[in-house]
């Protein structure tokens, strides 16, 4: 080694680090090991999310269940995993999915979508007049728009913060839109039917069952808008609606008294039932709909008498 | 196909068998100067020889056939080497073996490619394997290469082996030195390692030695006063 030509540069590291005065030495050792701790947890979770990602690649276990219909168990898996992504490693997520030919959203068993074309763009007609430019890759993220739907859904309830300081809140509880909506068809679903057997109950007015049924589907779902829910067709890219969570009905707690106005039960808070709530039923659906709802309203007012 | 076409398209298949020849150039001497084995007929393989070799019937060049491997030469593993001193009387073996070099010509490489590239240098033992892409590697599958650990895997993409970057004439001479080298260094000179000047990992030239970690490298230049003069630079 030819150490004799090395010129001085390899000195020009400096003089030695002054040695931190000896009362900082705890706090600077401190803060040291917390910073090491943090670096720690970070690799953890990065070889975590690395792979959940090789695992959800090969998902769904079967390609029995469509994308709308997943196994629980592959969902519960897909919700477990996804609890420490960041959108961008969700982003990685479906860019290795559609690497190895399959629909970016994980719980479908389709091939993504493959456009016919070189060309980088495609124009797409829009929803209502006019025409939009999409990236092809953008096409070709999905099998269809109802998963890519499905995805974003997934995609806008995970969080920016890396999983590592979040603290004591590391995973986001997720949910999938075919389940929320699933949830809210129920609810409307046994409402219909609460409110039709009551208006069935009516003497006055008997009506043909199954148009009614129609009209209070209907109904419910002009209710629901009112609520300040989304129709799933006003929101085509799943982006809203997140903040919504519904129960399925059956699952409120409220302790209800046994009474023999228990069809009224989903009407109480906290086992009390207002008064008025009968009455500005009535006002509300008098205002909206048709006389469909006159007979449940006369029901409701026989109770408040 | 019109004979327009055709000439077009054994035009393409030339320019590309040209461009991976460099590559495949550029590889050889990168694995030779870091010290593996490699015979002379392999090091300056000439065009022709490459095309009969590599080309594939349609005149593009075969990736899946451009493997190789190499071992580590005799010095090359002394370098490695931990000097038994009185203390450690019984140094562990040098972490340097079989080289492994793969080229890859798909369109997307990620995750998928990444772990059957892992895979078979775990599964024939290979101490280090070199994965070249036509594209960029997606950022999740380089993710993979610090769970390896400790085989090594480097990647690197055609485009930037078209040209050895060390034949250049504005980049001096790189040599790693070796354990017992950088001890005597640090001794003459009464220093620590971390007092050295430092070059990245990630640095072309670093990345062409793959340089690791706490590994010194002695630069020497031409100087027109000093004639050659030597730095030295630490790894991280
Ligand atoms: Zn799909």
């Amino acid at each position: 080694m030819s150490a004799a030509n090395a010129s001085k540069s390899i000195l020009k590291g400096g003089p030695p680090e002054k040695r931190p005065a000896p009362q900082d030495d705890r706090s600077i050792r401190e803060t040291a090991l917390y910073h090491a701790k943090l670096i720690q947890e970070q690799k953890d979770i990065e070889l975590n999310i690395l792979e959940a990602t090789e695992r959800l690649l090969d998902f769904p276990s079967t390609d029995k269940n469509p994308a709308g219909k997943p196994s629980l168990e592959d969902a519960s898996t897909f919700k477990e995993l996804l609890k420490t992504f960041r959108p961008s490693d969700y982003d990685s997520l479906v860019e290795e999915r559609n690497i190895d030919g399959r629909c970016g959203y994980a719980l479908c068993p389709l091939p993504n979508r493959k456009e016919d074309t070189k060309a980088k763009l495609r124009i797409l007609r829009g929803n209502g007049e006019g025409f939009k430019v999409v990236p092809k890759a953008k096409l070709e993220q999905w099998c269809s728009e109802d998963c890519a739907r499905r995805a974003l859904y997934v995609r806008v309830q995970l969080s920016e913060e890396p999983a590592w300081l979040r603290g004591a809140l590391r995973g986001v509880v997720i949910d999938l839109l075919d389940e929320v909506e699933a949830r809210k068809a129920n609810a409307t679903a046994a409402e219909a039917i609460r409110s039709s057997s009551a208006s069935a109950s009516g003497p006055d007015k008997p009506r043909a069952h199954g148009a009614g049924d129609d009209i209070l589907a209907e109904a419910m779902k002009d209710l629901a808008l009112e609520r300040g829910d989304k129709r799933p067709e006003d929101n085509p890219s799943g982006l809203a609606d997140v903040t919504v969570h519904e129960k399925a009905p059956g699952s409120e707690g409220e302790p209800v008294p046994p009474s023999l106005e228990s069809q009224l039960a989903h009407l109480s808070i906290e086992g009390y039932q207002p008064r008025e709530l009968g009455t500005r039923r009535q006002r509300r659906h008098g205002e909206e709909e048709s006389d469909c709802y006159d007979s449940s309203a006369e029901i409701d007012n026989d109770y408040d008498i | 196909m019109s004979g327009d076409q055709e000439a077009r398209q054994v035009e393409d298949a030339e320019r590309e068998l040209t461009r991976l020849w460099r590559a495949w150039r550029t590889v050889h001497e990168m694995v030779h100067d870091r010290g593996y084995e490699l015979a002379e007929e392999e090091l300056r393989i000439s065009l022709d020889d490459f095309r009969r070799q590599y080309a594939g019937v349609d005149g593009f060049p075969d990736r899946k056939k451009m493997t190789f491997s190499a071992r580590p030469s005799q010095a090359m593993l002394e370098k490695y080497s931990t000097p038994a001193t009185p203390q450690n009387p019984n140094p562990p073996p040098p972490a340097i073996g079989t080289i492994w070099v793969e080229f890859n010509g798909d369109s997307n490489v990620g995750i998928k490619q990444m772990r059957t590239f892992a895979h078979h240098i775990a599964e024939h033992n290979y101490m280090t394997g070199i994965l070249i892409t036509a594209v960029s590697i997606t950022p999740a599958a380089l993710k993979i290469i610090p769970t390896v650990l400790p085989a090594i895997m480097e990647t690197f993409l055609e485009q930037d082996l078209l040209v050895n970057i060390t034949h250049h004439e504005l980049v001096p001479k790189h040599v790693l030195l070796s354990k017992a080298e950088k001890a005597a260094l640090l001794q003459r000179y009464r220093l620590k390692e971390t007092q050295l000047p430092r070059i990245q990992v990630g640095d072309p030239v670093a990345r062409y030695l793959g340089l690791r970690r706490g590994q010194v490298v002695k630069i020497i230049r031409k100087s027109e006063t000093a004639g050659r003069y030597a730095s030295y630079r630490w790894a991280i």
